[in-house]
């Protein structure tokens, strides 16, 4: 793709056709808040707070979002104007009576800009904003355990029928992706839950640690598989059940008690 | 390319190499403010207990990394230049199948706060213009940081040497 320039806040960044603007910023170390973005799961495009003003040279300025918004030769964008600061705090009131109990994220851009929620929100304990990070978290590992479902108010996201699903392999990624905390992971007694799904953990065959679910297991085999996406790694090179402490003692000992060079 | 040599012989297990790590990858780069951080960096090299001495370990950067056919979102991948197999912390979706899939047990969990998704590897110091802190913390020199070539040649030199020495006393 053609190697472009565009100005954001000032600043002279170099990019591709096409690169979307949130992700240029970000490459050139310019911050743009934002609850839904993440690089390795594009296109979201839904809390909005990313929004920022751009446009060609003479010909004004309309407020995009970013994460969406691919750029230009010679396009001018300013992501912290009077106007951008307004709107974002609109949104994250919005954002806030929605989820009024959101963390992580969402409660330190809410601290960040001063905002409260002036509304009476309708479901006082809501934590999600429905961005679906956590959903293309579980697609992009091919479980596809979690998906949005319901209609307009009563939209949220789940496991099918609300029932503990076969294709969740406890891995919590959704977890990790997730900007407001909203979902919950706990791991106690050799036990992993989430999604009201109890996972009991295989032991390390080494020190007796229980540490990764059967299905994390399964994933791992059928990726390393003769049919799996990177085939051609033998599985038993590796042992995943093996925790990680051990793995790193025994390959130390075999390295540590080779034949000394002079 | 350069890599990461470790001579067992010579670690008298003193951690040096896990506490310059850390430093080297907190945000103060200061021991004393980086053990008050609020995340304090886990270290990425870790001092093992071997029969009859230590073993330094870290990243081996494979040739062949699993841990880079293992990430769904290409937060793992290999450094053209340096070869080394580095964490691009922006795209890791933190489902932690690196951890459980590396043979060397040396991918950890790196505690950030809020939804960040860190995991801790050796970046061979890619940051650092001196290279990685562990090798200038190391005062044994059991850690190097050179090219296999470099590394052959030493050990024919020395081979060499010892060789050598012994044919005089035996004349």
């Amino acid at each position: 793709m053609r190697s472009i320039t565009i100005t954001i806040n000032g600043i002279e960044c170099a990019c591709r056709a096409g690169d979307f603007v949130k992700e240029v910023a970000l490459a050139h170390g310019i911050a743009i808040p934002s609850l839904c973005h993440h690089s390795a799961l594009p296109g979201q495009a839904c809390c909005r707070l990313c929004i920022v003003e751009a446009g060609k040279p003479g010909k004004g300025k309309s407020v995009v979002t970013s994460c969406v918004f691919p750029a230009e030769a010679g396009l001018e964008v300013e992501t912290d104007t009077e106007k951008i600061r307004r709107l974002r705090t609109n949104i994250l009131e919005l954002l806030l009576d929605r989820a009024p109990l959101g963390g992580g994220a969402l409660a330190g851009f809410a601290s960040e800009y001063g905002v409260t929620d002036p509304y009476t929100p309708e479901h006082p304990d809501e934590k999600c904003i429905l961005c679906g990070l956590c959903v293309k978290a579980c697609e992009k590992l091919g479980n596809s355990a979690i998906s949005t479902m319901m209609r307009g108010i009563e939209k949220k996201v789940g496991t099918a029928r609300d029932l503990p699903a076969e294709d969740c392999i406890g891995c919590a990624a959704c977890a990790k992706v997730c900007p407001t905390g909203k979902i919950a992971c706990t791991e106690a007694g050799g036990v992993r839950t989430i999604w009201e799904q109890e996972f009991a953990l295989l032991p390390c065959p080494v020190c007796g640690k229980p540490h990764i679910t059967g299905r994390e297991y399964d994933w791992l085999k059928a990726r390393f598989g003769a049919d799996g996406d990177a085939g051609g790694t033998p599985f038993d090179a590796f042992d995943p059940r093996i925790c990680p402490e051990c793995r790193r003692r025994t390959s130390s000992a075999h390295a540590g008690t080779l034949p000394a060079s002079p | 390319m350069k890599a990461i040599f470790v001579d067992a012989k010579k670690c008298l297990s003193c951690h040096s190499c896990e506490l310059a790590c850390s430093v080297a990858h907190s945000e103060s780069k200061n021991l004393y403010a980086a053990i008050s951080e609020a995340f304090p960096k886990r270290p990425r090299v870790h001092v093992e207990a071997v029969p009859g001495g230590a073993f330094p370990i870290q990243c081996r950067h494979c040739e062949d990394p699993v841990c880079v056919k293992t990430c769904v979102s290409n937060a793992l991948f290999v450094d053209e230049d340096s070869g080394a197999v580095l964490h691009d912390e922006g795209r890791c979706i933190g489902c932690r199948m690196c951890i459980l899939a590396c043979p060397f047990g040396v991918i950890e969990e790196q505690e950030a706060g809020g939804n960040s998704c860190a995991v801790s590897k050796c970046d061979l110091c890619a940051a650092e213009p001196g290279g990685p802190a562990c090798i200038a913390a190391c005062p044994t020199g059991a850690l190097s940081f050179e090219s296999a070539e470099a590394y052959s040649k030493d050990k024919r030199r020395k081979y060499l040497i010892q060789f050598i020495e012994e044919e005089v006393q035996h004349v």
